[in-house]
This record gives C-alpha cells, structure tokens and sequence, in this order.
C-alpha cells in the first residue's frame, strides 16, 4: 500500500514534469513549489507543534515509519532514559516536554536523506511505558530505509542501555 | 525475578540520597533508578565496584537470590 502511494506520487511528479517540458512558467512554478515547502519544512521541523503536519497521511512529500514498542518500567523513567539514548544515537535533542510525554529529536542530514524529525510519545500502562516510534523524512517520499534505520539504531542502543 | 536488588536499603543505611551515589559513581540517576527497581538487564562489573567502593558494602549486599 505505502509502495503503491510512493509509485503514485513519483509518477505525478514524472508527469507534471513530462507535461510541462518546454513549458518554461510551469517547470518554474514546480521548482519555486518545491524549494518553497522545503523551506518551510525545514523551519517547521523544530517545532513539535507541527508533528501532526508531517505525521499526516496526506502529506506525501514526507515518508513516515512508526513502531510502538514498551518497556518495562514507568514513563518518568522512561523519559529520561529515552533521553539518554538520543544522546548516544548520535540524534539530536530538539524539544522535550515531560508533563506531555512527548520528545523531538533529528538525525542527521546524509546522502540518503535531508534528515529526518524523530517524535517519541509515552503512555504508562500499568506500571509500564508504551513508547510510540515515529520518523518522518523531511522532504522526501523514499527514504532508501533511513527511517528504519533510525528505528533500528535507537531500539539497539536502548537495550544496550539497560545494561548498566 | 528471584535477584532483590537492595540498594534503597542500603542508600537508607548510608543515609545517602540516590543523586549522590549518582555523582560519586559516575553511573546516571536515570540507571540507578532502573537499578534499584530490578528492571536492568545486567549490571556490569565496574559498575558493581563502584557502588560497593562509595556505599562500602559487599555485592551480596546489594543483590540477594530470594527462592
């Protein structure tokens, strides 16, 4: 389904392109379009008010992954200790709030990727912590795998993390 | 888990708050906090060490096997 959608935008992207070949106003309209939103994208990714805008389904411009993991101690202690994991994974700290339980972090921009924004949310289910995963590219509809990546990364050295 | 981790008994003994066996030890708040509710995987040596060295204990101390 989420290949399916990809494919789709690539090949409207693709058509805009072949229709517009020659003609100079719309081939300036889409570059201006592009350059435009990944300015605001990357204005925008600091704010963890705007987690909704690049979480969204409907925006197809930013691929997304999301995992829900738990762990077995309470969300005060997770908070902290997801912190200290950002710190170790090389991603960095953008915003925390610990009344809402919500983290914001970035990883690095690459050659695969202009980066991605990294949200944690954390619910305490009885006694545990339910953690809600979600990377989203910053303007890109593929992200050649770094959006499991950064899952990959930070589950690993969470676990490493409980080796103290 | 049958391992009883009994480091707030001997933080009370030592009449020792857990920031600072935190900052003598080197070990984070966050780790000792998980340490003392049992929910770590495993406890390394070194760290092991270092807590004895402040708290002045035994490792045995610390960990007890409860059948």
């Amino acid at each position: 389904m989420k290949t399916l959608k990809n494919v789709l935008v690539i090949g409207i992207l693709f058509a805009l392109v072949i229709l517009s070949s020659g003609n100079m106003i719309v081939l300036f309209i889409l570059a201006t379009f592009n350059v435009i939103l990944l300015s605001f994208n990357l204005l925008a990714r600091k704010s963890i008010a705007l987690k909704p805008y690049f979480l969204s389904p409907y925006n197809v411009f930013s691929a997304k992954y999301s995992k829900e993991f738990k762990v077995d101690i309470p969300a005060h202690l997770a908070f902290d200790k997801i912190l200290e994991v950002i710190a170790e994974s090389g991603f960095k700290l953008i915003t925390q709030d610990k009344e809402q339980l919500q983290i914001l972090a970035v990883s690095s921009m690459g050659f695969k990727s202009w980066g991605e924004n990294i949200y944690f949310s954390l619910k305490e289910v009885n006694g545990s912590t339910v953690v809600q995963f979600n990377s989203a590219a910053l303007f890109q509809i593929y992200t050649w795998g770094k959006n499991e990546d950064n899952y990959s990364l930070f589950f690993k050295k969470l676990e490493e993390s409980f080796i103290i | 888990m049958p391992i009883i981790v009994n480091l707030d008994v001997m933080l009370a003994k030592r009449k020792m708050q857990l920031k600072e066996l935190a900052e003598q030890t080197g070990v984070s708040v966050v780790n000792l906090s998980i340490l003392k509710t049992g929910k770590v995987k495993a406890v390394r040596f070194s760290t092991l060490e270092a807590i004895c060295q402040v708290l002045q204990c035994q490792p045995g101390d610390i960990l007890e096997y409860q059948d």
